[in-house]
């Protein structure tokens, strides 16, 4: 039981790493939105150039794990342009970048929902494209959009665990040093790992009552 | 800064191995979870209030585990409390396995879920044993329908793979750490990696279609 004892002294400082986590989780998901919308109006637009530079982003950037993302924006970006950006940086822009195409696929299928007939009764109102976007399209777009944006919240929270391996001091990077000094990583582990398990199940379920609480009535 | 491929070129052997060794971890954990994932649904679809539940827990743990840090657990905390230390790529086949049993067991739900119960009760009326009905009326039905969501988590399966590079196995990541480090050359070492990652990648998914579109030409005509 005493080596249980040393995790539960060690909990204020991992649970200060879980901080980075959800600083790290929560920007990326913020930018990746922003992204995601100019990726999506690239797939949408009526320029066929256009529509294979956003969907060449989306198949490239789909198609590695964070890890990869993570190392290439670290060490290869930062070698090649000499910007000494830090870790914190580098972990945000990385999951920017990968969660950026999940993002626009999850806005493509919010406004595929959209029913035709709106864009042309706002048009028939006299809206510009733009008020047509901003006032009609997008506000149901995006609550549609809301619980797999959520959904992918969780996903950009647990693959946020790897930015340990460029030097980020999360959860996973304080529990495993102070783990590999005290050689207690059966329970170092296991704790970072209940802490996930209920984070991740907390927001599933969130997910889910969002998703019955804002579906159209019909 | 001038860009110099042919310091990592010259090291093809070692990445095509690197590559080999990153696709056969996919091949091993997805069929481990293949077989977890069917216990874990035949769990759920029990009588027994117990398994239901053990298989529901099973799920929601692995969902909530980073691939990350189920990955440092079996290689580093198995080996420190229990004494069982499993290798670099034993433990990186066990950690794909059950990641991605959870994805399996789901589509395995779903996919014998889409069967019509009276099919099941025809079977029967028919006098088919129970081994008999799930032989063969169930199964050449239910594969049909999990063949192409499955080969989507082999796909996840692979991009899992590379993780192997941080228990020390030298596949794809970690040839490319070692040039980078030993020839200084990042960039080069993880664009090179990387395009050779995408374009496997991409043939996957191109397969996968293949396999898909072969599917569902065999179904005739759209049943409304």
């Amino acid at each position: 039981m005493n080596s249980w004892n040393a995790v539960l002294n060690h909990m204020p400082a991992m649970l200060y790493g879980l901080r980075f986590t959800f600083f790290i989780a929560i920007a990326s998901l913020a930018l990746s939105m922003v992204f995601g919308g100019i990726i999506v109006s690239l797939l949408r637009s009526k320029i066929a150039v256009a529509r294979s530079i956003g969907f060449l982003y989306v198949q490239i950037f789909r198609s590695l794990s964070p890890y990869v993302y993570v190392l290439l924006v670290y060490f290869a970006l930062a070698g090649v342009t000499g910007w000494k950006m830090d870790p914190t940086t580098a972990a945000i822009i990385s999951l920017t970048l990968l969660n950026a195409a999940y993002v626009a696929e999850i806005y493509r299928s919010a406004l595929l929902t959209i029913d035709n007939g709106q864009w042309e009764a706002a048009a028939a109102m006299g809206l510009t494209r733009w008020k047509i976007n901003s006032i009609v399209i997008w506000p149901q777009a995006l609550r549609t959009a809301l619980p797999l944006l959520l959904n992918q919240f969780i996903v950009i929270l647990k693959d946020s665990a790897i930015v340990g391996v460029i030097g980020v001091k999360d959860i996973l990077y304080i529990a495993n040093a102070q783990a590999s000094i005290t050689y207690k990583q059966f329970e170092y582990l296991t704790a970072v790992g209940v802490i996930f398990i209920v984070i991740v199940f907390v927001l599933s379920r969130l997910s889910i009552s969002l998703e019955r609480r804002l579906a159209w009535k019909r | 800064m001038s860009l110099d491929f042919s310091i990592v070129l010259a090291q093809w052997p070692r990445l095509l191995w690197g590559l080999a060794y990153d696709l056969y971890f996919a091949l091993a954990g997805f069929g481990i979870g293949c077989v977890i994932g069917f216990l874990s649904y035949l769990a759920s679809a029990s009588k027994s209030k117990i398994a239901n539940a053990i298989s529901y827990g099973y799920v929601q743990i692995v969902r909530g585990l980073p691939m990350y840090l189920l990955l440092l657990w079996i290689y580093f905390g198995i080996a420190t409390k229990i004494g069982l230390a499993l290798t670099g790529e034993q433990s990186i086949i066990l950690a794909i396995g059950i990641m991605s049993s959870a994805f399996t067991s789901e589509i395995f739900r779903t996919g014998y879920n889409a069967i019509d119960v009276g099919q099941i009760e025809a079977g029967k009326a028919l006098g088919l044993s129970d081994y008999r009905i799930n032989r063969t009326i169930l199964f050449p039905q239910v594969i049909r329908i999990v063949i192409p969501p499955l080969l989507n988590v082999f796909v996840i399966c692979f991009k899992a793979s590379t993780y192997a590079a941080v228990v020390a196995v030298p596949e794809l990541i970690f040839v490319a750490q070692d040039i980078s480090l030993n020839q200084f050359r990042p960039f080069e070492a993880y664009i090179s990696v990387a395009a050779l990652l995408i374009g496997t990648m991409l043939l996957l998914s191109l397969l996968v279609n293949a396999i898909e579109a072969r599917l569902n030409e065999g179904k005739g005509a759209p049943r409304t």
